[in-house]
């Protein structure tokens, strides 16, 4: 017969607080739930990159990150743990990215979809607005960029993410990714210099 | 003390780092949706009586139990604990349909005592499978300890 089980023996309530290793662990086993926790721990920040890089696309930017999830479960398997979770699911998002934006033309910018992404703030009504219109100009700017340049520009000033996760991220080279964020860079603050 | 940004670009890149975006539950709602409804591969295993008989009565009726029904049940059994957690079920099945070997790699915590606690791991597993696929399923279960982390293994 099984030994009984001790008093800690229980099944576990606070699964937020478990890493994204134990989450992957049990996510390959088919567990939904801890999978659902690293959607929620993982995915705002892999949607607002997304919706940066596609042009600020609300629809377009949730089925990026729809199909990026989507893809992860199946492939969970794949996960080697060579690169942070964080890094293989923003991987999965720009490939997803990239392919949209080889099927689709461009798509013009929601002008209300910005202003509303801001959450606004009671205390400072005007610096809210001076951050909306700075938004818009920089999502304008993004677009005319190229795309790896906006992409490398977007993991590192946006996400924070490091030279070797953008690499990771964008399937090149540590060397292309300085180059990009350097273009990327320059072409940016010439664009936002009527801002100063 | 952080140094406010000045630069336009600076500021811009602030303000995008602060946005939370407020389609986000939408989006989430939708995943979680698309991913239980994704079917996992499965195949029907038998379920064998205590007498070694796969048919429920004179009609020769049987009766069969989903894999992934087996697989989700032990994942749920032997997940509870902080000692150890599985990290790899795989069920082998006959041509007969009936249920052959069960593996299990497991993940355990520092200063568990690893034989007597896959010994424990098995006879619970055995349970499992009696209880879902009949008492005439005995089958054996290898246990395998593949990984050793500090803590509580359903944390770390």
């Amino acid at each position: 017969m099984p030994t009984d089980r001790s008093a800690d023996d229980v099944p576990l309530d606070d699964a937020a607080a478990a890493s994204d290793a134990a989450l992957v662990r049990a996510a390959r086993l088919g567990d939904d739930d801890a999978f659902g926790v690293l959607v929620d721990r993982h995915g705002p920040p892999m949607l607002r990159y997304a919706r940066r890089l596609v042009g600020g696309s609300e629809a377009d930017a949730g089925e990026v990150v729809q199909e990026a999830f989507i893809s992860a479960w199946r492939s969970l398997d794949t996960f080697r743990g060579e690169s942070s979770l964080r890094t293989w699911l923003f991987r999965l998002v720009h490939r997803r990215a990239v392919d949209l934006q080889r099927h689709r033309r461009p798509t013009p910018i929601d002008d209300e979809l910005i202003s509303r992404v801001i959450d606004a703030s009671d205390d400072n009504p005007l610096q809210d607005v001076l951050d909306s219109e700075l938004l818009e100009a920089l999502q304008r700017a993004l677009d005319e960029l190229p795309w790896n340049q906006r992409a490398a520009w977007l993991l590192r000033e946006v996400e924070g993410l490091g030279y070797e996760e953008i690499a990771r991220t964008m399937g090149t080279t540590v060397g292309s990714v300085r180059g990009h964020l350097h273009r990327g860079r320059r072409q940016l603050a010439e664009r936002m210099a009527r801002w100063r | 003390m952080a140094l406010s940004p000045t630069g336009p670009l600076e500021r811009a890149a602030a303000a995008a780092r602060a946005e939370e975006p407020d389609d986000w539950e939408s989006v989430s709602s939708s995943v979680k949706r698309r991913v239980r409804a994704t079917v996992s591969p499965s195949r029907p295993v038998v379920v064998v009586g205590p007498d070694g008989a796969t048919e429920q009565d004179e009609h020769g009726s049987r009766t069969y139990v989903a894999s992934r029904v087996v697989r989700s049940r032990l994942r749920e059994v032997l997940g509870t604990s902080p000692e150890s957690t599985p990290e790899r079920i795989d069920l082998t099945i006959g041509e007969d349909q009936r249920l052959v070997r069960v593996e299990i790699d497991l993940v355990c915590a520092y200063g568990t005592e690893l034989a007597i606690h896959a010994e424990d791991v098995r006879l619970r597993a055995e349970a499992v499978v009696t209880d879902l696929l009949g008492a005439g399923t005995r089958v054996p279960v290898d246990v395998t300890v593949t990984d050793v982390v500090v803590g509580d293994v359903r944390l770390a």
